[in-house]
């Protein structure tokens, strides 16, 4: 009789897991990638995100809890892997909050964190609060592991031994595709001690995440612009989110965003300060979620587009 | 021949490209659970980097220091995980202060995993728990002081604070409130034991900044750790307080 049980939760989760998967599969299904693929006027953009990992290196415990068995390196590592064989244009982003969670960084600091990073190919990340947790010096000492650049646009970090190691954007060539990247963290006073920021001085994320995008819309000639956000999806409060970011900003297509450890089960459409939509996206915390932002771009030389829909997202 | 029509292409469409605009024709979003279904036979590189580091981790981190009579789940205002956490920290503070400390306190964002399983508590479990470099110290706080504390602990939705404080939650501020089933005492000092990370500022806590603090100069980790292990010494069982403190 127990043996029956337990096998009717076998089959029973083996039927969840196979309907998540079947889920999937019909919702990209119902995106016509397919019919484009041919037309040398459209390109296929991916665009895959994580945030707040927080050295979750390897899955939840099978402990009854409600994360068990999900998450872990290797797995994400294939995940990713796989989507790279299938998709010709693909980046790579985190949104911060790297550190802390696991004793893997108690223990080694967040080198494994960073040179698994590495290995999987990251493109980019912001930094989080956490990422200070070792200091703006043990934050330093892991970058030697990174071979992508960390994008911060409003932390000043002139005084600190950080000065010119992280950057304000990256641009990506990807096909005929010039995407533009920044970042933008969040106020560390009260968060973050003043003995682990060392001098780190924060500015405003909207002024300073806008100027960034500004200059990779105008002066670069970027055809989208990404801005990884640490600043958190939305508050009780009237403190800064990437609602106020998106709101009160003009040149940011997309949010890529963390801290809050939000899982949305779509992402967050917003009008930005001109009227125009821009898209805020948030993928839960530990790797649980791997993000995944497809997009089609049609180039033509009239500017009008003949594929483009009205309705931003379904 | 073929090769000039190639390099015609390129040219034409580098040409193309200079004069044409991207628009965004369709998007489409979507969230991969990162569970099992995923996972493909065979050893992964990844796997081999991971091993050196997680060999090394268990061997220090799996070191088991008792046994959990039940699942501890964090939550708020109240929850058991709260409550076993903050009387831990009351029960510690008062080794390290010839027991003159009245209250403790654990902010609630500190704690960071929301279960802990019944059984087998390890090293490990107690660094996730509460993985931060934070001291515990203790500060002597006025009625005033404590009640403007309490009040930003019932603003921000409740914090494991231990056993014999109560308080009711009315508005974003503390009312009610009883020390050992006492009004709280103007003219008295509270000894309040708490992390580090509260008393110098953090969670809103800046009135704190000023006051002296009385430093144990142990990691709230270890004071867990120690804490289980004189339990294990001295043959006692984990026991858990579910009573309810912040109404």
């Amino acid at each position: 009789m127990i043996n029956q049980n337990e096998s009717f939760n076998m089959e029973r989760r083996r039927f969840l897991n196979q309907s998540i998967k079947g889920s999937l599969l019909l919702a990209s299904a119902k995106f016509p990638f397919k019919a484009f693929t041919d037309d040398p006027n459209i390109s296929k953009l991916t665009i895959l995100h994580t945030n707040d990992v927080h050295s979750r290196i390897e899955p939840f415990p099978m402990d009854g809890g409600r994360n068990q068995g999900l998450g872990g390196a290797v797995r994400r590592a294939q995940m990713i892997q796989d989507i790279r064989t299938e998709e010709e244009n693909v980046l790579l982003f985190d949104s911060g909050d790297i550190f802390q969670g696991t004793p893997y960084f108690n223990m080694f600091g967040g080198e494994l964190e960073i040179k698994l990073m590495s290995k999987m190919k990251y493109d980019a990340s912001t930094m989080g609060n956490h990422d200070f947790d070792a200091g703006v010096d043990g934050f330093d000492k892991q970058l030697v592991h990174a071979n992508f650049p960390f994008l911060v646009s409003n932390y000043d970090f002139s005084d600190t031994i950080l000065d010119s190691k992280i950057k304000k954007h990256q641009i990506f060539q990807l096909d005929d595709l010039k995407i533009g990247v920044t970042g933008v963290g969040i106020e560390l006073h009260s968060l973050v001690p003043d003995s682990l920021t060392k001098g780190t001085r924060y500015l405003n994320p909207i002024v300073h995440a806008e100027r960034q995008a500004k200059y990779l819309k105008d002066d670069e000639g970027c055809d989208y612009v990404i801005c990884l956000s640490h600043l958190g999806y939305e508050y009780r409060n009237d403190k800064v989110s990437d609602i106020h970011l998106a709101q009160n900003t003009e040149n940011i297509d997309l949010i890529l965003g963390g801290h809050t450890h939000t899982f949305m089960s779509k992402p967050d459409i917003r009008r930005n300060k001109k009227g125009n939509e821009l898209i805020i996206s948030q993928a839960g915390w530990a790797g649980i979620l791997l993000g995944r932002v497809d997009i089609l771009f049609e180039k033509n030389k009239k500017n009008r587009c003949i594929s483009c829909k009205n309705a931003f997202i379904k | 021949m073929l090769k000039s029509i190639i390099l015609c292409t390129f040219l034409l469409f580098t040409i193309a490209c200079s004069s044409s605009k991207q628009h965004i024709s369709d998007v489409n979003v979507e969230y991969v659970r990162a569970s099992e279904i995923y996972d493909h036979e065979g050893p992964s590189k990844i796997q081999e980097m991971i091993i050196p580091y997680k060999t090394e981790m268990e061997s220090e981190m799996g070191l088991i220091l008792g046994y959990l009579p039940e699942d501890l789940i964090k939550d708020r205002p109240n929850s058991n995980m709260g409550n076993w956490f903050a009387d831990a920290l009351l029960e510690m503070s008062n080794k390290y202060d010839n027991q003159n400390v009245d209250i403790a306190i654990q902010n609630y964002g500190g704690l960071r995993i929301p279960f802990l399983a019944k059984g087998e508590i390890t090293k490990g479990n107690i660094y996730e728990l509460m993985p931060f470099d934070n001291k515990l110290i203790v500060l002597d706080l006025n009625a005033t002081l404590l009640q403007r504390l309490l009040d930003e602990i019932a603003n921000s939705g409740g914090w494991p604070i231990s056993q014999g404080l109560n308080f009711k939650i009315d508005n974003g501020k503390a009312v009610a409130i009883k020390f050992n089933e006492m009004d709280l005492d103007i003219n008295k000092t509270y000894r309040v034991a708490m992390p580090d990370y509260i008393a110098n500022g953090g969670g809103d806590c800046d009135f704190l900044i000023e006051i002296e603090q009385k430093h144990s100069g142990t990691y709230i980790r270890d004071v867990i750790i120690e804490y289980l292990s004189d339990l294990k010494n001295q043959n006692r069982e984990i026991t858990i307080d579910k009573s309810k403190r912040i109404f």
